[in-house]
């Protein structure tokens, strides 16, 4: 169960799991398209990964484009599992 | 550059600077902030009350860093968030991400790993590159090479040390992400690196190669344009009668070391272009002095309960971090800010203002024990404190050496909380902060830590 909390104007911070299509490659792991309220998304570009974590709980965090909006995915490594954390869209 | 024994050492510094750093690196992650002037604050602040948004419009916390498109609008760093929004009505504020920016650091530290192995970690957004120069005899004339009159390492031509800094500017916007820029400075020693490096931004590329040169640059700015000099400095300068380099040049070392000791030296030498500051590579252990932490409180409070499990919290952090690098210290200061409202009577505030407080420290037996730590600091509280509502505290503890094995105790207690201490640690470690906690803080609103822009105690594993 997801919570919501607006943190801008526009952006929406959520942390909804997801299931998401994840390429593989040179030691990188890259997500390709998610699965958020019925919609597939398509990522057109991964703009910053970055880590975080919360005891020995490691999170990879994909800053991510689709069709002028953003959105940032978390994979919590320990769980194996994808969330949506952060919505901005038009 | 000359040194005792006659010989010669050339030296190729570069100093790699980030333009607007935080505020950057969010406009990478989100590309609808790009172009736009943006605020990145604190972090994890809670919003003001409605009340405090109404008579101030806006949050209680600071601008940590503004976008290149902020700055046009005069917004800056350490603005309030209501000051910013005047300045900028458009601005758009978005909280800080202190994980995000280290890990881009730690990027950016191993790119340039590969250029040297002289990297200096000067801040989260500042390094220092030292190229690897040659000594050679003082009678070598100097090979003039491709950049006229230039006093670089021979071996390098002005051409490489322009690709070297070309390749690492494409290297950011490549491997890190393309609305990162950089400025660099490139001279002889740290001093005018730094300096040629803040004459261009942003995205600039500044080369100071002689001293020559140094002079002419020098002797075109203002005093506290050098990193060294501050406004204090400067200050005591005019009063001397020095207003510029060329005056400064002109006073003796002996008239310098009267008024200012053994800075004078630093003073009568970087005038001169001259400095010899050596690079600290990164992977050499730097004495930690000092480990603290501070809050700004979501709302001003006199409010002792909720004072005391703010300050529990930060000598706990404190302590874990004292562990953690297995320290002890002894000397303990609080220190905080009274809000704004000081009984009724609005202060008169301008852009940049200043906030009052007190402060004060004291030394106790060496400790690591965030009870102990918490002890010292609400003595101090409550010894300094008048009454009126707060808005930011702080605890530091400093004197520190390293851990040493604890003789056996004759009193039971203190191997039994000794041990009860080491559980809680494993278990925060491997389930984060605060997992397990004293009863009195059950409640209370999340406290993440922030790293030190300077990053003090915090070394990079490349």
């Amino acid at each position: 169960m997801g919570f919501l909390r607006v943190i801008l104007v526009d952006m929406l911070e959520i942390q909804e799991p997801v299931s998401v299509w994840v390429f593989f490659e040179k030691a990188s792991i890259k997500p390709h398209i998610f699965f958020w309220h019925g919609r597939k998304i398509k990522i057109e570009k991964i703009n910053l990964v970055h880590t975080s974590k919360d005891g020995s709980h490691i999170f990879y965090h994909f800053s991510c484009s689709s069709g002028g909006n953003f959105y940032r995915l978390k994979f919590d490594v320990g769980r194996m599992k994808w969330f949506l954390e952060m919505v901005e869209e038009e | 550059m000359v040194s005792g024994d006659g010989r010669r050492r050339i030296r190729t510094i570069l100093h790699v600077d980030f333009n607007s750093y935080f505020a950057t690196v969010e406009q990478q992650a989100n590309p609808r902030l790009r172009g736009k002037p943006i605020g990145v604050t604190g972090g994890d602040r809670m919003p003001a009350s409605p009340d405090e948004r109404a008579s101030r419009g806006g949050e209680r916390t600071v601008i940590g860093a503004a976008s290149v498109e902020a700055k046009k609008f005069g917004v800056k760093t350490g603005m309030q968030i209501w000051e910013a929004k005047k300045l900028c009505p458009q601005i758009t504020i978005v909280p800080g991400d202190s994980d995000k920016y280290l890990e881009t650091t730690k990027k950016f530290l191993n790119i340039l790993k590969d250029y040297s192995p002289y990297l200096e970690v000067f801040s989260i957004d500042e390094v220092f590159l030292e190229i690897p120069t040659s000594v050679i005899p003082a009678n070598a004339g100097i090979q003039l090479n491709n950049s006229a009159n230039s006093l670089l390492d021979p071996r390098l031509r002005g051409d490489d040390i322009l690709e070297i800094a070309k390749s690492i500017k494409k290297r950011i916007k490549t491997e890190i992400g393309e609305w990162i820029t950089c400025s660099i400075g490139i001279s002889y020693n740290k001093l005018l690196a730094k300096l040629a490096g803040s004459l261009q931004k942003p995205d600039g590329l500044v080369i100071i190669a002689n001293q020559k040169e140094a002079i002419k640059v020098l002797d075109k700015l203002e005093l506290d344009a050098v990193c060294g000099i501050g406004p204090g400095i400067k200050n005591r300068l005019n009063k001397l009668g020095i207003f510029n380099f060329k005056q400064l040049r002109e006073a003796t070392l002996d008239i310098l070391i009267f008024y200012f000791k053994s800075y004078g030296q630093f003073l009568y030498d970087c005038s001169r272009g001259i400095n010899h500051a050596p690079i600290f590579p990164f992977y050499e252990k730097e004495e930690v002095k000092s480990i603290g932490h501070r809050h700004t409180t979501s709302h001003d409070t006199n409010n002792l309960e909720e004072i005391k499990q703010l300050l529990l919290k930060l000598t706990e952090l404190v302590a874990r971090r004292l562990r953690a690098k297995k320290l002890v210290g002894r000397t303990v200061h609080c220190w905080f800010r009274y809000s704004f409202h000081l009984r009724g009577e609005e202060m008169q505030l301008h852009l940049g203002g200043v906030f009052h407080g007190d402060g004060m420290q004291v030394t106790i037996p060496y400790t690591c024990d965030g009870l102990e730590i918490f002890k010292a600091t609400w003595k101090i509280f409550h010894t300094i404190w008048n009454g009126d509502k707060i808005r930011t505290v702080g605890v530091s503890i400093s004197n520190l050496k390293s851990e040493t094995p604890q003789n056996l105790s004759l009193l039971p207690e203190s191997a039994v909380q000794e041990k009860i201490i080491q559980a809680i640690d494993q278990i925060n470690n491997k389930y984060g902060e605060f997992t397990l906690q004293r009863g009195i803080l059950l409640g209370t609103g999340e406290m993440k830590r922030k790293p030190n822009p300077f990053l003090a105690d915090r070394r990079f594993k490349l």
